[in-house]
């Protein structure tokens, strides 16, 4: 199985990304665009936003593939215009473990509600670190690893790793 | 009759160039994954440092079952000695010798 990532920052060496265990680390404004008020037609990219009114929209254009909810939740209306419109949701990982003290354990705790709640409501959904720097890259097996702390099973997780590559 | 310590080696990169010759930061690594573990699965895994191949990249020897727990241990530990860094697992295997061919392969 291969395993694909995206990242926020460019300037990614292709041989780390083989190293890691992924065929490719997709990185945002060069393989994605990220949309975080309203989406431009053209590339392919993510909505990232907390405004509904602005994934609702973003998930109806063509060229959006997911949605990656900001401040780790995502609501029962998000969930569904996800499942409706046939995208996926896109789960950042490093939001979890690049966070710090209090706010880590307050992340960890966010992480594992939007997690129970996307695997409940069966909502298609792909894993990312979505690192903003080299720091918080993590390689595929620990992403499997972090994955299985939230409360993902590792097939699933290995499954949501490849996701990305079929879409972008 | 020889015991064999049972153990794994894993194959750690670091996003920044990274000595652990010396004791004190090879402590400090250790500090940072067992302040996630916690105490008893931290001891449980007794992971020590085993080798540095290189600038960045260094083998930790750990008891065998417990290689997932430090994987997961070092996602989470972002600083060493007051420097930004993360860490990431490249390879894990049952001998060092393995390790250091693989290493000659993929560096």
């Amino acid at each position: 199985m291969q395993f694909f990532d995206l990242v926020n920052f460019h300037e990614v060496p292709e041989s780390l990304a083989a190293r890691l265990g992924y065929k490719k680390i997709f990185q945002t404004g060069k393989d994605a665009e990220v949309f975080e008020k309203t989406v431009v037609s053209g590339g392919k990219g993510v909505v990232r936003s907390d405004s509904q009114e602005a994934i609702t929209k973003g998930l109806r254009q063509s060229n959006v593939i997911g949605v990656i909810p900001k401040g780790i939740s995502a609501g029962r209306e998000v969930l569904d215009e996800v499942k409706e419109n046939e995208k996926m949701l896109i789960i950042p990982l490093s939001e979890v473990t690049c966070s710090d003290g209090t706010s880590r354990v307050q992340s960890m705790a966010k992480m594992r509600r939007l997690v129970k709640s996307v695997l409940m409501a069966k909502v298609p959904f792909a894993l990312v670190s979505f690192a903003s720097s080299s720091e918080c890259l993590m390689a595929g097996l620990q992403m499997i690893e972090v994955a299985g702390f939230l409360g993902i099973e590792p097939p699933r997780a290995k499954e949501a790793l490849g996701r990305l590559g079929e879409l972008l | 009759m020889i015991f064999r310590k049972k153990v794994r080696y894993v194959m750690v990169e670091a996003s920044e160039n990274v000595s652990l010759g010396d004791s004190v930061k090879q402590e400090m690594l250790k500090s940072g994954m067992k302040a996630f573990l916690g105490e008893l699965p931290f001891f449980k895994a007794n992971p020590q440092v085993a080798a540095q191949l290189s600038d960045r990249v260094f083998v930790v020897s750990v008891n065998r079952g417990y290689e997932r727990n430090i994987a997961l241990a070092l996602s989470f530990v972002k600083e060493l000695d007051g420097r930004r860094m993360g860490f990431y697992t490249i390879r894990t295997s049952g001998t060092i010798r393995s390790i250091k061919d693989a290493f000659g392969e993929l560096y």
